[in-house]
């Protein structure tokens, strides 16, 4: 199975999803091997805090 | 799937650039490309000093790398506001503390909430029911970070928001048509007054998941939690639906932000709004403010 489909059988955005194999990132078109140690990493993050739009100094 | 440049297998693919790269390759792209982007937006010039608001965050530990890398003369400053009891901002501030000492950066500044102004963050929402957390963390973020740059005579305070950041906050104001907000949101904001310092985001262009996995193939350790206010946040599930789109249609999340900057410069869009307030300065911090007598900031403050 490819990265990619082992991701989407997850339910999971490829988009959203970094996939490590055995501690090196890979493409997500591998193909994962049953030994493989597979680690995803979300890179999603953010709330509102980070990203107010800066600077507007609104009228009140 | 092959680095372009060497051939060996590679480590990430970027579809909106056609472009598939190895580790060594990739972080060598993801610096000269954010050089070119610091000088094509003239954001800042290697004889400026710049302020760099760090969070412990992926984005802003890799910008500073980056930064470090390029020998721009960057210093950092980590605000502290008190969330989570020995929780995220304790974890946040080791992760910048451990990144600044593995890079021997020793004059990063560090400005906790509590100890200046005697509340943390939540405890100051806690007695302002009725502010949310987000928008007063924003506030009190703003105002360290000017005031800090202002007195540290800094030229530009840059901070680590990327392409998804921008996108997904284009999205929200786009769907509640602020114009005001429309009007001002940009990689560059220029000083509008003497203590306002320019803000620039030199990782503007790049996805996410690309400084993610910058901040991986640099074995940089970054908070992977959220800020616990953040949970359920819009702005996430906004740059889910936009992953979505560009799942379907490559480098739809770059095109969102960018022909909505060109199609502002060029059409003038929002150009009413853009016009340039009266500052006055705050009678007790001396920032800028457009209220008279005190700013926003010193007036979370006041008791009652």
């Amino acid at each position: 199975m490819t990265a990619r489909a082992a991701v989407k059988k997850l339910d999971l955005d490829p988009e959203a999803i970094l996939v490590i194999r055995n501690g090196e990132l890979v493409t997500d078109d591998t193909l994962l091997e049953d030994a493989d140690e597979v680690k995803l990493i979300a890179v999603i993050s953010g709330g509102m805090g980070e990203s107010v739009p800066p600077g507007g100094w609104r009228r009140r | 799937m092959r680095c372009k440049t060497c051939g060996e297998p590679a480590a990430i693919n970027m579809r909106q650039h056609k472009l598939a790269l190895c580790g060594e390759h990739f972080t060598e792209w993801l610096v000269s490309r954010t050089e070119r982007i610091i000088e094509k937006y003239a954001m800042f010039g290697r004889d400026e000093r710049i302020l760099l608001a760090v969070s412990g965050g992926k984005d802003s530990l890799a910008l500073w790398d980056v930064l470090l890398r390029l020998g721009y003369e960057v210093e950092a400053l980590y605000i502290d506001l008190g969330i989570g009891d020995e929780g995220y901002s304790t974890q946040s501030k080791a992760m910048v503390e451990r990144f600044a000492a593995r890079v021997g950066a020793t004059d990063y500044r560090v400005v906790d909430v509590k100890a200046a102004y005697g509340k943390s963050v939540p405890e100051l929402a806690q007695e302002r029911r009725g502010r949310k957390v987000c928008s007063l963390c924003g506030l009190v973020k703003r105002h360290i970070m000017n005031r800090t740059a202002y007195e540290g005579g800094f030229s530009a305070v840059a901070t680590g928001h990327n392409l998804d950041d921008e996108a997904a906050v284009l999205f929200q104001n786009a769907l509640r048509w602020q114009t005001g907000y429309l009007a001002r949101q940009a990689p560059v904001l220029p000083s509008t007054h003497p203590r306002l310092a320019r803000k620039v985001k030199p990782f503007f262009r790049l996805y996410e998941r690309e400084t993610a996995a910058y901040a991986l193939l640099r074995n940089i350790d970054y908070i992977y939690d959220e800020c616990p206010y953040s949970k359920g946040a819009t702005t996430i599930f906004y740059k889910e639906l936009l992953n979505q789109l560009e799942a379907r249609s490559r480098g739809a999340k770059q095109q969102f932000y960018l022909s909505f900057l060109r199609a502002r410069e060029q059409q003038g869009l929002f150009h009413r709004q853009r016009e340039e307030l009266e500052l006055s300065e705050c009678e007790r911090c001396g920032q800028p403010t457009t209220a008279s007598g005190l700013c926003a900031f010193c007036r979370l403050w006041e008791v009652g």
